[in-house]
């Protein structure tokens, strides 16, 4: 029974197990003469007696005789604190022992006397005393089984150490970490006798940190290595230890095992990984089928373009020559009439006129279609290209009247060249024949020749080109670029410049087939020709040849 | 040679004409005989060549390339493979060679010259003269 609070008046009962006439009458003249509170008192004579007393209750002081009929000394005390835990007792002993009574107040008495040295005021004053240390005693001792319980249960490892980083206390989790029997075996250990070098002298040097500084270290998560070779991963907070004068006295600390935590959390940083790892390869094999998918377009467009053409050439070469045979027979018929008419009919001999010069249109006409429809092989030779440019403006030079002023821009290093001469001849001959053309009224006609390399972005990837050796960026080419300042070709227009009977010439001058033929040809060499609009008006051509 | 003339004294060359465009034929002819020079048989039909070629007996054989049935190649091998017949000339007429491929004077391949189409009667003439006089040469 815990004795009730010890208000100063308050009434205390004591119960006297044992003891003598003399303590009898002491005790009762305390009750009698005392001043602070009032004291009853009730006497037992034997041990039975008293505990039998006292469970039921009301009594908040015993004083007990050492010396029973059931017992001696020090065995009394035992048998009574065995069966009364929380009640204040005084030791009455027979002689003045300090080792007993240093004994008796160890384990658990709250005070010594001797009998027959009662004083009557001082008794009073013990017997309150005594009862207060007992209730103290009791209160702390509950308190202790709140924090004591939290401690020894509680799954994180809680100690304390002293400034030489040397354990004062630790709970009994971390005395199960360290595999000791009891939490006291640590007392005096320090971290290297539990953990490997490596981790203890870590948290050697932050308890260091920590005593210096007197800032904690809150959450921070650790790697323990143990002699045995296991690792484990703890989230630890660490704080100085100060007594109440505020001096340090060491440091304290809470760590919880995070080890599975940490392993899940590895465990998915590297699911993660190979995750994006996935994922980065899944994107560039993407990347590579979206390439894959687009070139395979183009190769089906430059097939499907290419088959046109194929079918469009067989076409043009049956059409062409189902044609011829009725021009020939216009063309005996002109030459036929031309004979037998009056040669001096100025009339009738211009009609056959016409009709020759329609039939000779209409031949060109199908003799440009042939060209274009069957992709003859080339004779190829060795040549100097400034001579074939030569010998075609050669070939022009009926079309160089006054009017068209020729600048010649040859480049001085002669450029060999493996071509056909002639098919070549036939594409400047028709460049140079458009340039003219759009410069009815007069003008100027560069041409130019150079050797360079080929910078980024020249050259242009056409998906209708039937012919797979491209030029590609940075390579040597040839260079012929024809000038002009004439009309210039309409926008809207020059992309179909190189379609077939595409022209923007007037009808009757053209077949349209023009530079569709040099096209195919300068694309048979391997080369390119472009053709743009110039910012001071007129058109540019522009022929790439491999070197 | 042909042994018709050196016993007739020969008014007129004998041409035959083998093309399957009947218009074209008729108008050879009809230039061809203005001339006063030529007698011409015309044949549109290429399978009935050789035996055209053997009633006829020509001086020089004009003879289209492109022909349906059997082609100009194929007849010029059967006239080649005939005794009476070998020895005759043969100019090919074509539209499948441009002019500037055939050259002003005609192309010569494997021994015979193309001319290529739309004729014109001054080269025609000329051709069929030039071959045959090389001929009895």
């Amino acid at each position: 029974m815990i004795a009730e609070s010890a208000a100063e008046s308050a009434t205390l009962k004591v119960l006297l197990i044992g003891g003598n006439s003399y303590e009898e009458t002491a005790l009762r003249q305390l009750v009698v003469g005392t001043e602070a509170g009032a004291i009853e008192l009730e006497c037992v004579s034997t041990l039975a007696g008293g505990l039998q007393r006292l469970r039921q209750g009301g009594i908040s002081l015993a004083m007990l005789d050492l010396s029973l009929p059931e017992s001696q000394g020090a065995e009394t005390f035992s048998r009574f604190r065995a069966e009364e835990p929380f009640m204040a007792v005084i030791v009455l002993g027979a002689k003045d022992d300090d080792r007993l009574a240093v004994r008796m107040l160890h384990e658990g008495a709250q005070d010594y006397l001797v009998k027959g040295e009662m004083n009557g005021r001082l008794l009073s004053r013990l017997i309150r005393y005594a009862v207060e240390r007992k209730r103290r005693e009791v209160a702390l001792e509950m308190e202790r089984e709140f924090s004591g319980t939290l401690e020894d249960n509680i799954p994180d490892r809680i100690y304390f150490k002293d400034t030489k980083s040397r354990f004062l206390r630790i709970n009994r989790a971390m005395a199960q970490l360290f595999h000791l029997r009891r939490p006291e075996d640590a007392v005096g250990k320090t971290d290297f006798d539990m953990f490997l070098p490596e981790h203890a002298s870590q948290a050697f040097v932050d308890e260091a940190r920590i005593m210096e500084t007197g800032r904690p270290l809150i959450g921070i998560v650790e790697k323990e290595t143990f002699p045995d070779g296991s690792i484990g991963w703890a989230m630890t907070t660490k704080l100085p230890f100060y007594d109440r004068r505020h001096n340090l006295i060491g440091t304290f600390g809470i760590s919880r095992d995070v080890t599975v935590a940490r392993q899940s959390e590895e465990s998915l940083k590297a699911a993660n990984a190979e995750l994006a790892r996935s994922q980065k390869q899944l994107l560039e094999t993407l990347a590579d089928l979206r390439q894959s998918h687009e070139e395979l377009k183009a190769a089906q467009l430059q097939l499907i373009q290419a088959e046109k053409m194929q079918s469009l050439g067989r076409m043009a070469a049956g059409v062409a020559h189902e044609v011829k045979n009725p021009l020939a027979t216009l063309r005996m018929c002109a030459d036929y009439l031309a004979r037998v008419l009056d040669s001096n009919d100025r009339e009738k001999m211009a009609t056959i006129q016409e009709m020759k010069e329609a039939v000779n249109r209409a031949d060109t006409i199908i003799r440009g279609l042939l060209d274009f429809s069957a992709p003859r092989d080339l004779d190829i030779q060795e040549v100097d290209l400034n001579a074939v440019v030569e010998q075609s403006l050669l070939l022009v030079r009926h079309g160089l009247s006054d009017a068209v002023h020729l600048v010649k821009d040859l480049s001085e290093d002669g450029l060999r060249l493996r071509m056909d001469p002639h098919k070549m001849e036939q594409v400047l001959v028709n460049v140079f024949t458009n340039a003219i053309d759009a410069m009815g009224k007069g003008g100027e006609l560069v041409v130019r020749s150079s050797f360079r390399r080929l910078e980024q972005g020249e050259i242009a990837h056409d998906a209708g080109s039937r012919f797979a050796d491209q030029l590609r960026t940075g390579e040597n080419v040839a260079v012929i670029e024809v000038l002009d300042n004439g009309t210039g070709i309409p926008e809207e227009k020059l992309a179909r410049v190189f379609d077939p009977f595409f022209t923007t010439k007037s009808t009757g001058k053209g077949t349209g087939l023009g530079l569709t033929v040099a096209k195919s040809i300068v694309e048979m060499h391997g080369g390119q020709i472009q053709i743009r609009n110039r910012k001071e008006g007129g058109a540019a051509v522009t022929v790439l040849l491999k070197v | 040679m042909n042994s018709t003339s050196l016993i007739t004294p020969p008014a007129k060359r004998r041409i035959l004409i083998v093309d399957d465009e009947a218009g074209f034929t008729r108008m050879v002819k009809r230039a061809l005989e203005s001339t006063g020079q030529f007698e011409v048989r015309e044949e549109n039909l290429s399978l009935d060549a050789v035996s055209a070629a053997r009633r006829f007996k020509p001086d020089l054989i004009l003879l289209d390339v492109i022909m349906p049935a059997v082609d100009g190649g194929d007849v010029s091998l059967k006239l080649s493979q005939d005794v009476f017949l070998r020895e005759i000339p043969i100019v090919f007429l074509t539209a499948t060679v441009s002019h500037r491929e055939a050259g002003a004077n005609g192309l010569s391949s494997g021994g015979n010259l193309f001319l290529a189409k739309p004729i014109d009667l001054d080269t025609l003439l000329r051709c069929i003269n030039d071959t045959i006089h090389i001929h009895q040469v």
